[in-house]
């Protein structure tokens, strides 16, 4: 592979961060557009005060020229992020959060943050959620084994950070234990399948 | 001659100033009078002339001066007198419970304020005396007293409002104040000081100046100056109208408003009496009579029309039916004076709730309600609780026999009490009770004032909002699209009515005294500089309603005018409605009015609707608008699909559609979506599959500002078994995780769905068809879209093994390829006998559209240019015709050609059209079978979307009825030559494209196998046409070797030739497909397709068909 040495291992998070835009979200135009013809597909017409599903790239493209309003999907709802914060540090498991909820806020906050109401403490919460998660996968790093590994509600931002290491450690682990064979051939296929559900 | 001079009169009192109440039932007449003596007699004893039962009155004679005044609310008397001292007295015994002031001076008016706990708690008694200052002292404990300032002048008369919410009094220096009792603080608060209304006079004059607030709250009358009597609207502080006798000008000085609110007694210095009915008529009162002395007090009985007089002889007179009412409006009182007599002599043990009810509804206090009310009291446009107008409640049936009548009175009432109270609680009661009165004009997306603001309009193009700001108001016009500019002006007339549509906004002030209603049109979309223009109103014609159609404003008056003008501001058109409008709505050409049909009826507003079209000046539909029980409208638009839509105090939302029978349909039931949430649906728009709507959250029911976001609602019809309501929006977020499972949605729901959608398809359809625009694509779309539902609910059925049901449903399936689907499901849930029935309609559908189809495909044929690019279906028919000579046909008339241009009637239509006489001819010639009419009878809409070679193979999963005899070689031949036929068939499809894989399942073994199981009955109608066609089968085998153009020949074999060209069938797949290539390509492929596929067909062994066609098909294939 021709990619550069930092990018072997997996995706950047710019690059995670652009398949999110394909993400639909709802947007209230703020002016009468017709059918936008474009190459995945058309989207509109628009017609404010009606709400219209487009991919995130084009919610962001139309807010930056103040063509649209974003409607925040409703987990970034500051009551709903403190609930889910006070589930994650009470509970082993990680809290069901969208799978690319850290790129679509990212982005949101990025372009939308008047839309968002309390957009600060959205970001705030945002953080500390992830913080919480963060620490989380790293105290599960001690129950690393050969033979299986499941991590559920996992971001894919999250599990593209953690992959270099847990599949290369996963390898080793099989390596170094004595069993081998059928069980190492067994976690690889975990691990694939794993990943190619990531994917 | 004078009717009061007839009357008897009694003297009661020594000469001097007298007043009169009435005790809250009405039962005891209270007077007071110079000899400084309260006296409570029965009213019977005053009303029955030869009844002296003077001697059991009750006399109280606490006071050692004259008594100036009097108060009765519930229970309580309240006297003040020139002894300067304030005393109580219990309304029953007539016993003095205590002394409730002594002023320095005078006392010059009491009166008690209105309870807003029932009448039994706390209140509140205003003074005024000629002091300075009104007191308001809590009769709970009377040390409690609240100076009031403000006056600089001795003060005449107090009023409260009839919720209590605000103080009127009237100074000697001319000024009328209104207090504002709802502050957070509990001070009064002067609201408004109204200068230049009532004339100015010495305190020592005892001038009376009575204020008489209207039951309703809604507005007050004053002695104005020169003997007129002004009319104040409440909220607003406006003096809306005057009420003055042509060349009369003593001055008025008693004022009373019947207990309904629609009339209103005035005394005048000089001893005259005008009864006036404001609603009817400013100029001349409906009653006047000269009295012998000077009126001092009168006062109306609480529940009829009786005035009670007394004078400055000290003499008293009943006054029996003082307005010879009309039949209609006694009935009205006697209704609410059973319902009151109900309570209080009620034997059976009150219900649950039932005390309180009728503490709320004591008659005393007509307005008594709760604190959650107060907003929508305060609203001026809060239209359902006002009263207005009740002249005319409903029926004006002989009392035959009065006790049954009554009872039914009674019974419609309470049931419409009871279903208000299950919705609102108890609380509500009196709000409802307004709903006895016909409700006021309003403009759809208009709300109350709120603070300083209220909403004019509010709809998909934008708002209209203005500000009072108390000398004028600021008008602010804002669009969704930002990109059209907002403009806002300065506003010294008041609009309080607007509305708004792209092509401009308008504005209407009502009319006021000295000031007539002016409409104002602003254009948005003109190219002319100046195109604003504004338009004078009479003196007596005030507007009521606005609304913008594509031909301009409509605005209906007070005249029961609907006046049309132009957007330039051209007069175009007057029309007279026959009753008064409530509100008014358009879109596009499209009007309509609603408007009174007549009186209130059992707790019902009576309202009609007007459709008018205003390109064509012509009435659509004239029908009844229904309501909820006991409901006002509070909305009503028509949706940009062209459905008129209104919404009611329940929270209901009904849709009119105008291609469907003209049917009201409640579309959403905002109830049950509300649950017990203090949520409220505030409608802005109906969508075709939602309510864009503003949520009102905490009990209030109008928006407020900043303006808010819009949400949308889902419509839902309501249905039985609907299962759980849907989460109201913003409650969405309770649920743990973003992505829940949806729940299985109940079969109820599907059907919903299902009832919804046809509704709307039919809509649109006729639309199209009216509009002459062809929408074919799109209608199939929605088709399709339609028997998704349905089929899932033939699957849900079929699960339950429902099979009629499933029948049913499939029965209704527009495309084939969802009846192919039904049957599908049939086999898989192994019902055979449901599967043979659907096989039965699919067959039944195919031939009528063969029908059909052959039908028009002849009327097409003969307009010989029929390859219009969108008739590709001619297109392809002719491609597949065997020879120009079959071509034409002599039978269809040139006419019938003309009458068949309409594109968008190729459906059924075009059979009804052509001539009967050629097309049973030609149905006879097919097959006797055809003529049968259909079980169910869905509109044969196949032959629309014919897919030529689709419908070969289907034939095969058609079960044949086994005859006997020659004809029985005839279906098993068939049957295998179309087994062929179809995996070729299938076959070239996949050449083409490859279908996706659910679509290769093969039907034709599935169906192979169920023959093979289930033995095959030949079903009744199948049998009857084979009698009868097993002939012309003969005769067709045997000719099988003739020309195929011979005519008899044609006829014959059309029925399996056309079957393949119309019926088809697959409407997803022609939808995909055409998407992909485009029309031009698809065609390209129809018409390549069948030919191939015959080709293969025939290369096999087909040859012993008796199906010439086929054979020359295969022809000319080679």
């Amino acid at each position: 592979m021709a990619l550069p040495k930092n990018l072997r291992h997996g995706f950047a998070p710019a690059e995670i961060e652009f398949l999110a835009e394909n993400e639909p979200i709802t947007v209230i135009p703020s002016q009468r557009m017709e059918t936008l013809q474009l190459i995945n597909g058309s989207y509109g017409p628009f017609r404010p005060p009606l709400k219209n599903l487009v991919p995130l790239w084009l919610a962001r493209t139309l807010k930056r020229k103040h063509k649209c309003n974003i409607v925040p999907p409703e987990w970034m709802d500051v009551d709903y992020l403190k609930a889910k914060l006070e589930q994650e540090m009470s509970q082993i498991e990680f809290s069901a959060m969208p799978f690319r909820y850290m790129e679509i806020a990212h982005i949101l906050l990025g372009c939308a943050s008047d839309d968002i109401p309390q957009a600060e403490t959205a970001r705030t919460l945002l953080k500390d959620l992830r913080e919480a998660r963060q620490s989380k996968v790293r105290s599960g790093l001690k129950d690393l084994d050969p033979h299986y590994l499941q991590i559920d509600n996992l971001g894919v931002m999250e599990i593209n950070e953690i992959r270099p290491f847990f599949s290369r450690a996963f390898n080793e682990l099989r390596v170094l234990t004595p069993a081998g064979g059928a069980m190492g051939g067994d976690s690889q296929t975990t691990m694939s399948g794993a990943q190619s559900s990531m994917g | 001659m004078s009717l009061l001079a007839k009357l008897q009169p009694r003297v009661v009192h020594a000469r001097g100033f007298t007043d009169v109440a009435f005790s809250p039932d009405g039962s005891r007449v209270l007077s007071v009078g110079d000899d400084a003596t309260l006296r409570i007699v029965s009213t019977e004893s005053v009303r029955d002339e030869d009844d002296d039962g003077l001697d059991d009155a009750v006399v109280a004679a606490h006071h050692k001066g004259a008594i100036t005044c009097l108060s009765v609310k519930g229970s309580y008397v309240v006297t003040g007198s020139e002894d300067q001292a304030v005393n109580l007295y219990d309304g029953a015994t007539g016993r003095l419970q205590t002394m409730l002031l002594r002023c320095t001076l005078t006392v010059r008016a009491v009166a008690l304020r209105p309870g807003r706990h029932g009448p039994h708690k706390s209140q509140w008694v205003a003074i005024a005396s000629d002091e300075l200052d009104i007191r308001l002292v809590d009769l709970g404990d009377i040390t409690n007293v609240v100076e009031v300032k403000g006056h600089k002048r001795g003060l005449k008369s107090l009023a409260f409002s009839p919720t209590g919410d605000y103080l009127v009094s009237a100074g000697c220096d001319a000024n009328l104040n209104v207090w504002d009792l709802h502050t957070i603080d509990g001070k009064p608060k002067l609201a408004r000081s109204l200068g230049s209304i009532i004339g100015e006079s010495e305190p020592e004059a005892n001038e009376y100046c009575r204020i008489a607030w209207h039951p309703s709250g809604k507005r007050f009358a004053v002695p104005g100056k020169l003997g007129e009597v002004a009319i104040i609207e409440a909220i607003t502080w406006k003096h809306i109208f005057s009420l003055r006798e042509q060349n009369r000008s003593d001055p008025i000085t008693l004022l009373a408003w019947s207990p309904t609110g629609a009339y209103l007694a005035a005394a005048s210095t000089k001893g005259r009496l005008c009864i006036w009915h404001p609603d009817d008529d400013k100029k001349t009162p409906c009653v006047t009579d000269q009295a012998h002395a000077r009126l001092t007090g009168f006062s109306w009985h609480p529940v009829k029309h009786d005035l009670c007089l007394t004078d400055e002889l000290g003499r008293m007179v009943y006054w029996r039916d003082a307005v010879s009412a009309s039949d209609l409006e006694k009935s009205a009182l006697t209704k609410m004076f059973d319902d009151d007599s109900m309570d209080i002599d009620d034997d059976v043990p009150p219900l649950p709730g039932q005390s309180t009810r009728k503490a709320n509804r004591d008659p005393e206090m007509p307005s008594d309600i709760d604190d959650d009310d107060e907003t929508t009291v305060k609203g001026s446009a809060g239209a359902d609780d006002f009263v207005v107008d009740d002249d005319g409640a409903g029926y004006a049936g002989p009392l035959e026999k009065p006790g049954e009548l009554r009872r039914y009175h009674e019974k419609g009432r309470r049931q419409v009490i009871r279903d208000i109270e299950n919705e609102f609680g108890t609380s509500r009661i009196l709000g409802s009770m307004a709903a006895i009165d016909a409700q006021e004009a309003f403009q759809p997306g208009a709300t109350p004032l709120k603070k300083d603001r209220r909403y004019l309009a509010f709809n998909m193009v934008g708002v209209i909002y203005t500000i009072d700001a108390s000398t004028h108001h600021n008008v602010n016009v804002e669009f969704h699209d930002r990109s059209i500019r907002p403009f806002h002006f300065t506003d010294y007339h008041n609009y309080s009515i607007g509305a708004l549509a792209s092509s401009g906004a308008c504005f209407a002030s009502t009319g006021t005294a000295g000031n007539p209603s002016k409409i104002f049109y602003r254009a948005l979309d003109t190219w002319a500089a100046n195109a604003d223009w504004t338009i004078h109103l009479g003196d007596h014609e005030s507007v009521l309603s606005l609304a913008i159609t594509s031909k301009g404003p409509v605005a209906a008056t007070s005249n029961r005018f609907l006046r049309f003008f132009s957007h330039s501001g051209l007069q175009t058109f007057v029309l007279s409605m026959p009753g008064r409008v409530v509100t008014m709505a358009a879109q596009g050409d499209w009007l309509i009015v609603i408007y009174h049909a007549g009186g209130v009826y059992h707790g019902d507003q009576n309202l009609a609707y007007m459709l008018y079209d205003c390109k064509t000046r012509t009435t659509v539909k004239k029908d009844g608008v229904p309501l909820s029980a006991g409901a006002t409208l509070t909305w009503a638009g028509i949706s940009e699909l062209g459905l008129p839509a209104t919404y009611d105090s329940a929270g209901v939302l009904r849709s009119l559609l105008p291609h469907s029978d003209f049917a009201w349909v409640p579309v959403l039931d905002s109830r049950t979506l509300r649950g017990d949430t203090q949520n409220w649906y505030w409608p802005v728009e109906v969508l075709d599959a939602t309510l864009m709507c503003v949520v009102c959250k905490a009990g209030d029911k109008h928006p407020g500002h900043p303006r808010p976001l819009l949400t949308d609602v889902p419509l839902q019809a309501p249905f039985l078994e609907l299962g759980p309501s849907h989460p109201s929006p913003g409650a969405t977020l309770t649920g743990t995780t973003p992505a829940v499972p949806a729940p299985p949605v109940p079969p109820a729901a599907q059907e919903e769905k299902l009832f919804r959608a046809s509704l709307l398809a039919t809509h649109l359809r006729a639309q199209a068809a009216a509009d002459g625009i062809d929408k074919e694509k799109e209608l199939v779309r929605k088709d399709v879209e339609i028997d998704k539902i349905v089929v899932g609910l033939v699957l849900a059925a079929c699960r339950e093994e429902k099979v009629q049901r499933a029948l049913d449903l499939c029965n209704t399936l527009r495309t084939m390829k969802a009846i192919d689907g039904a049957i599908k499901i049939a086999v898989i849930n192994r019902l055979p006998a449901l599967a043979e029935r659907m096989n039965l309609v699919k067959e039944h559908r195919m031939r009528t559209a063969a029908t059909a189809d052959r039908a028009s495909e002849r009327v097409r044929d003969a307009r010989s240019g029929a390859n219009d690019f969108d008739h590709w279906r001619a297109a392809e028919m002719l491609s597949q015709l065997p020879s120009p000579k079959a071509l034409p046909s002599p039978r269809a008339s040139r006419t019938e050609l003309n009458s068949l241009r309409n594109r968008s009637a190729r459906s059924t239509r075009d059979l009804d059209i052509i001539n009967p006489a050629v097309q049973l001819a030609e149905t006879e010639e097919i097959e006797v079978r055809d003529v049968s009419p259909p079980p169910l009878d869905p509109p044969a809409r196949a032959i629309k979307r014919g897919n030529p070679f689709a419908a070969v193979p289907k034939r095969v999963a058609m079960p044949k009825p086994s005859p006997v005899g020659k004809a029985s070689m005839q279906p098993s031949a068939g049957s295998v030559f179309d087994g062929l036929r179809e995996a070729t068939a299938k076959k070239v499809i996949e050449d083409l494209k490859p279908p996706p894989a659910k679509r290769k399942h093969n039907q034709s073994t599935l169906f192979a196998s169920l023959r093979g199981k289930v033995p095959e009955k030949p079903t009744e109608d199948l049998d009857e046409g084979d009698e009868q066609t097993r002939g012309k089968r003969r005769r067709a085998t045997s000719e099988q070797d003739n020309s195929p153009v011979d005519d008899g020949d044609r006829d014959d074999d059309m029925p399996l030739l056309a079957a393949p060209r119309a019926a088809p069938i697959d409407d997803t797949m022609l939808m995909e497909e055409s998407e992909k290539f485009g029309d031009a390509g698809y065609n390209q492929q129809l018409k390549t397709a069948p030919q191939r596929s015959l080709a293969t067909a025939n290369g096999g062994k087909a040859s012993s068909v008796p199906l010439s066609r086929f054979r020359f098909a295969a022809k000319s294939a080679e």
